[in-house]
């Protein structure tokens, strides 16, 4: 393996609600893979609906694909609403923020050994957040913690640190074809769960396709019928 | 669209006569202007030569380039580093950070009245300290006695730890640049950092700095000469 390998692309958020195609955002990325396995990713994140969000976050894994610290700053509406930086040790998860809202606050979260999903609302997040908690086998679910800066879809309150149920299903394997280029992925479907109800019987509605590699990069993702996000640009260094 | 944005990349080449124009590494960066008036940068900073730096940094200033936050990630000799978030506000500086030689560190520094500048060590970061220089006083030489960075290591591969200094500005004059990038007017700066105790018109200010001579000091071009440059080699502007 080289000492550094880069990715950097673009996606393009689409939404379907009216019948018509409409770009309500996009993303920027950059990935890296460094010589031990850890990775780092950087994503500025743009919505423009009613609400109009502008979101960048900073995420690194180790090389068991174990977050180990992450940043975040957001505004909406043009106007500051928070920024945070997030600490995952051995047994507990950090974060020190200050938002608009709620002022300088500092959270923590025990947590365990080994992976767990850390969702920061970027769609490539999104797919470390799922491949950090996946099962192994295709047409299996697993529930697990995730671990989340808002309750807010778009990402657009906080930062602060919340735990909550997930399900995530793998589906299997893929080729899928974007603006960007024909991937081999691994399809996922994931959600919240109510821990009182079966996992099998959890409606899962939001779809993404991985790559098949070390970076697990968002190729596409989508609530069918709705919002679609998927890769336009990828360059390779 | 809440904000107009400025990307490109900066190479850092040597500028010794054994190897001069060798790339030693590069800066990839996104400058974003706010409809408020604030601004926030994003640098990705891979230095190829040893100790072999990949930093991160995410700053923003206000509409009056006062320090409102900066995040920074160091990984260097092949190993993490740290991690830190720098807050300003009012008189007072904050650090949350976690490094590997300190471990988990809460810092609080009080400012005085006065600039203050954030060397966050991304070029594209070194020209928003320039913006402390009083232009309309012409050239000439002034000193910013509140320099705050995460470390004092000239490649900026320590830390994050929250650090105070002192910084001389000379500003030279406009020039015309001629990078790979395209020609830049620019405002020429000499900077570097100074022992308080001498006075500033014999500090060796040895860094130079070109940045954009319009309202947002963007690196066009800098270098410790006989050593190192730094030049703009990509420009994507979407502010005109």
């Amino acid at each position: 393996m080289t000492e550094r390998s880069i990715k950097r692309g673009k996606l393009v958020y689409l939404n379907f609600s009216n019948g018509d195609m409409k770009v309500f955002g996009g993303e920027h990325f950059s990935f890296t893979l460094l010589s031990g396995g850890s990775l780092i990713q950087r994503a500025q994140c743009h919505i423009a609906e009613s609400l109009t969000v502008e979101r960048d976050s900073v995420f690194a894994l180790d090389n068991n694909f174990r977050p180990t610290d992450a940043y975040m700053r957001i505004e909406t509406n043009g106007s500051f609403t928070g920024t945070g930086l997030y600490h995952f040790s051995e047994r507990e998860a950090t974060c020190d923020a200050f938002t608009a809202r709620d002022g300088r606050v500092t959270y923590r979260q025990s947590i365990g050994p080994g992976a767990f999903p850390f969702c920061s609302h970027a769609i490539v997040g999104d797919a470390w957040m799922i491949a950090a908690g996946a099962p192994d086998k295709d047409n299996t679910r697993s529930a697990t913690t995730l671990l989340t800066s808002t309750l807010n879809k778009q990402g657009a309150a906080g930062p602060a640190l919340l735990a909550i149920p997930y399900g995530i299903e793998r589906v299997g394997e893929e080729i899928i074809t974007v603006p960007a280029g024909t991937f081999e992925t691994i399809h996922y479907k994931c959600g919240t769960v109510d821990m009182n109800h079966q996992l099998d019987k959890a409606d899962f509605q939001y779809n993404m396709w991985l790559t098949k590699d070390d970076f697990c990069l968002a190729v596409k993702s989508e609530y069918p019928g709705r919002n679609r996000f998927e890769l336009i640009e990828l360059e390779d260094n | 669209m809440d904000y107009s944005t400025i990307r490109g990349t900066i190479n850092y080449v040597s500028d010794e006569d054994s190897d001069k124009g060798r790339k030693r590494g590069y800066e990839y960066f996104t400058l974003t202007l706010h409809k408020d008036g604030g601004r926030v940068q994003r640098a990705l900073s891979i230095i190829e030569d040893q100790p072999i730096v990949v930093r991160d940094i995410l700053e923003s200033v206000s509409k009056d380039w006062h320090l409102q936050d900066c995040y920074v990630r160091i990984h260097s000799k092949k190993q993490f580093t740290g991690t830190g978030w720098f807050r300003f506000h009012n008189n007072l500086a904050e650090c949350e950070t976690f490094t590997t030689t300190e471990g988990r560190v809460s810092q609080y520094m009080t400012l005085e009245s006065g600039p203050v500048v954030f060397c966050n060590h991304s070029i594209v970061g070194d020209a928003w300290m320039m913006t402390a220089y009083d232009i309309s006083q012409g050239p000439g030489r002034q000193k910013v006695e509140q320099m705050l960075t995460p470390t004092l290591n000239k490649q900026g591969a320590e830390g994050p730890i929250l650090t105070r200094s002192a910084l001389g500005i000379e500003f030279v004059g406009k020039e015309t640049i001629k990078v790979p990038a395209g020609i830049f007017q620019c405002l020429h700066f000499k900077t570097g950092r100074y022992d308080r105790n001498h006075a500033l018109a014999t500090a060796s200010l040895n860094y130079d700095i070109w940045c954009t001579a319009d309202s947002h000091y963007v690196t066009i071009m800098s270098m410790y000469a006989g050593k190192r440059r730094y030049e703009m080699v990509q420009w994507q502007d979407s502010t005109e």
